[in-house]
């Protein structure tokens, strides 16, 4: 039972991590991947002019 | 990088006076890019949204991006020694090259800073199992062989998009994060996202000049770039006494849902009116921005050539991005009549 870690995943826009568990014989048993950045356009975009939507979403 | 004294004297006359740069410093700028082993960059992206290496892959005006990449190489001018888009490596591959801090570098970081742990973790750079991009940002910022701090994009400078009003994870701009302690080795380059020649020409700069920073203004901005108000050379400034403005963007029906500019106020040479008419009333922010959009352009098609168009030239007012004030200060960004 071993755990491999890869992060940062480079060649891709924004932060991911994966995480691999292998049961010791080159095969993988488990894995899970993580988007590891939280910015909250959802929040930002609330209470604003809905016309200034179209700018602000643009840039996520 | 070699040119022929022909097409160093065309890049003179064009590029000397858009750019306020005088023929000496053009002349340093070409031997400071011929030049083999630049200064190597580490790039860092925390809260980003990767515009602004869109951009930098976008770079022709100085050197292509092949060229910044191409490490080794007769034509290398930066060395991209580390950027998670941009690299083959990847995981402890990538963050822990044994050469990584060796020498001098300097460090570029797009993307605003969150101080909130687990927000933006980034790899395993300091020897955590994974680092904040705060913790990160402290570290190599704080390291001694970093000559200086290049904050790319607005996010980076500011806090741009991340930390507009209402966001809940805190986030700052490199200055902010590092306090004024660091003041002296940052320099933002802000826009959303900066145009690739203010990116490079300022490392460039920075080599010709041993790595002495460019004129910086209140807010770190290389004064070469972003000296002057884009309305002081804007193709629209002509109308905007004249009563032949804009008159703002026809109103939003429910039938039609985003709101439509008339074509024919817009403008365009075809109209009589040389460069269009000026956009102030439909919610143009030039006035209130300083950089050199309205002369370098955008989308540069070959070296040193001015770029084929920008924002206000298209049609849409000027949002006012690498101020620091935005996103909230310049809402709305289109007005309605």
């Amino acid at each position: 039972m071993a755990t491999v870690i890869l992060d940062p995943i480079t060649r891709i826009e924004g932060h991911l991590a994966i995480e691999i568990q292998t049961d010791g014989s080159d095969a993988a048993t488990d894995v899970q991947c993580q988007g590891k950045m939280f910015r909250g356009f959802e929040l930002i975009m609330a209470n604003r002019n809905p016309r200034d939507a179209v700018i602000l979403t643009q840039r996520i | 990088m070699l040119i022929s004294r022909r097409q160093f004297l065309k890049y003179c006359s064009i590029a000397a006076g858009a750019l306020g740069l005088t023929a000496t410093d053009l002349m340093k700028l070409e031997k400071a890019l011929a030049a083999t082993g630049g200064l190597p960059v580490l790039w860092i992206a925390g809260q980003a949204c990767t515009g602004c290496t869109t951009s930098l892959a976008n770079s022709v005006y100085y050197a292509t991006i092949q060229e910044l990449l191409l490490l080794g190489q007769a034509s290398k001018t930066l060395e991209l020694k580390m950027h998670e888009t941009l690299m083959a490596a990847m995981s402890n591959e990538a963050t822990q090259q044994p050469n990584l801090t060796t020498s001098a570098f300097a460090l570029a970081v797009e993307g605003a800073i969150t101080p909130q742990a687990g927000y933006c973790e980034i790899g395993t750079y300091t020897g955590a199992s994974s680092d904040n991009m705060s913790d990160v940002v402290t570290y190599l910022a704080g390291h001694s062989n970093c000559a200086a701090i290049l904050a790319i994009g607005t996010c980076a400078s500011f806090g741009g998009i991340p930390a507009a009003a209402g966001n809940a994870t805190g986030a700052k701009g490199v200055l902010a994060h590092l306090g004024s302690g660091a003041r002296s080795k940052i320099i933002n380059i802000p826009g959303c996202p900066p145009n690739p020649n203010w990116i490079v020409g300022t490392v460039a700069y920075m080599l010709a000049n041993s790595l002495q920073k460019p004129a910086l203004d209140a807010l770190r901005r290389p004064r070469m770039y972003y000296g002057e108000r884009i309305c002081n050379s804007c193709d629209r400034f002509a109308t905007s006494n004249s009563g032949g403005q804009v008159n703002g963007f026809v109103g939003v029906t429910p039938l039609s849902p985003l709101a439509v500019a008339e074509p024919e106020r817009i403008g365009d040479p075809a109209q009589n009116v040389p460069g269009g008419r000026c956009l102030k009333k439909a919610g143009c922010k030039g006035s209130r921005t300083k950089s050199d959009c309205s002369l370098r352009k955008w989308q540069s098609p070959g070296y040193m050539q001015v770029g084929v168009n920008w924002c206000v030239g298209a049609g849409a007012p000027c949002q006012g991005c690498v101020q620091n004030y935005f996103p909230d200060r310049m809402s709305p960004f289109h007005y309605i009549r």
